[in-house]
């Protein structure tokens, strides 16, 4: 068996791969309507493996909100 | 509360929530790259990793934080699953607080009283045509020793005072969209470092309308007042000596307008984006970007107005 062969028994199948990203993109979205998180968006400079010249993506992190007695 | 104060108190990692680590940890996960290997930076200065990102000084909903990571993913993922975002571009937002009315229209029609938005114009493109006209008729007036009855020098006066009714016109129309903009209370448009960073800047008859305030400089904001007028007067200076000198070069058409007391900074729209840079950096000097062509324009331009040649990271580093 080849090492391309090997590599190609190691990826989880496309259907899979393609449920996980939707699945991803609904988590998404609920955080992006959730008050208590909040989108900061970074932009990805060097060339990288998962693209090529400058990426913006989109991060949730957990907002502070309320007050501290 | 009472609990989750409890436990903000024992945890440090409950009482910084939302801060750049956050942002790191979500990187590793996805992309692969270690803690080491992240670099997040904004104005120039690498962010540490306890800020609280809601807390870092002039923070703007939307704004983007820079990443560049050192070296390859340690543990890259085969699959990445966090999709792409469309960044922000001026073609998206060039027909924003337009009527469909046409010029001559909006001309007669426009007083105090009657709120109406000017129609979508490209001013750059106006008035780079015309222009373009005014050098090949100006040349040939040059060459000819031309009188003022010659078919050329004519023509030459009547692009002219189309040029003069343009730049009317765009006063015109900024003067309107800031005077909208006050009686609406419109809402500022967000786009990021795009025409300038900092300050509210609002998009109406395609141009950009920049309230000459809380601009940012060499990561200084320069609030309001004194020096922020000035900054706004030396752009309109600079701009309207640029313009119209070379071909290929197009400076957009700019105005200040005062509207009691209050001084908004008009420009035209151009159609750029996060991607269209090709000479310096948008970037905070992480990257910059070095066109041989537009370099040399640089050179030349440099040349006409008496400037030294400045190594562009000598400049960054005085930033």
């Amino acid at each position: 068996m080849g090492v391309a062969e090997e590599q190609k028994d190691l990826m989880p199948p496309i259907y899979k791969i393609e449920q996980a990203k939707q699945e991803f993109l609904q988590e998404v979205d609920a955080l992006e309507k959730d008050p208590h998180y909040m989108r900061v968006n970074v932009a990805f400079l060097h060339d990288g493996p998962d693209g090529i010249g400058r990426r913006l993506y989109g991060f949730h992190v957990r907002r502070q909100i309320g007050t501290f007695f | 509360m009472v609990l989750f104060f409890e436990i903000a108190v024992s945890n440090p990692y409950y009482s910084l929530i939302g801060t750049v680590l956050d942002i790191k940890h979500a990187i590793r996960q996805d992309f692969g790259y270690d803690f080491k290997q992240q670099r997040i930076y904004r104005n120039f200065k690498e962010l540490p990793n306890d800020i609280i990102i809601e807390n870092i000084k002039d923070w703007v909903k939307g704004e983007s934080l820079i990443f560049v990571p050192h070296g390859k993913p340690a543990n890259a993922p085969s699959v990445h699953l966090r999709h792409k975002l469309n960044e922000i571009s001026i073609v998206d937002v060039n027909q924003s607080n337009c009527s469909n009315i046409t010029k001559e229209e909006f001309e007669n029609f426009s007083t105090d009283d009657n709120l109406v938005w000017p129609p979508y114009r490209d001013w750059v493109r106006e008035t780079e045509e015309l222009f373009e006209k005014i050098r090949y008729y100006r040349k040939l007036v040059d060459n000819n020793t031309a009188t003022i009855e010659t078919i050329e020098m004519s023509h030459l006066m009547n692009l002219e005072s189309e040029l003069k009714k343009l730049i009317d016109d765009f006063e015109f129309a900024a003067a309107k969209c800031v005077h909208m903009i006050v009686q609406w209370r419109t809402d500022p448009v967000f786009l990021d470092n795009l025409h300038g960073k900092g300050g509210n800047k609002y998009v109406a008859g395609g141009m950009v309308i920049r309230e000459c305030k809380n601009w940012i400089y060499c990561a200084e904001n320069v609030g309001e007042g004194d020096l922020a007028y000035k900054l706004a007067d030396n752009e309109l200076r600079a701009q309207n000596l640029l313009r119209g000198l070379y071909s290929g070069v197009y400076v957009p058409l700019n105005c200040i307008v005062d509207y009691f007391g209050v001084r908004y900074y008009a420009e035209a729209l151009c159609p750029i984006s996060q991607k269209t840079l090709i000479y310096g950096s948008n970037t905070e000097a992480l990257q910059i970007l070095n066109d041989k062509d537009a370099e040399n324009l640089a050179f030349t331009l440099a040349e006409k107005f008496n400037l030294k040649k400045v190594n562009p990271l000598v400049i960054l580093a005085v930033c």
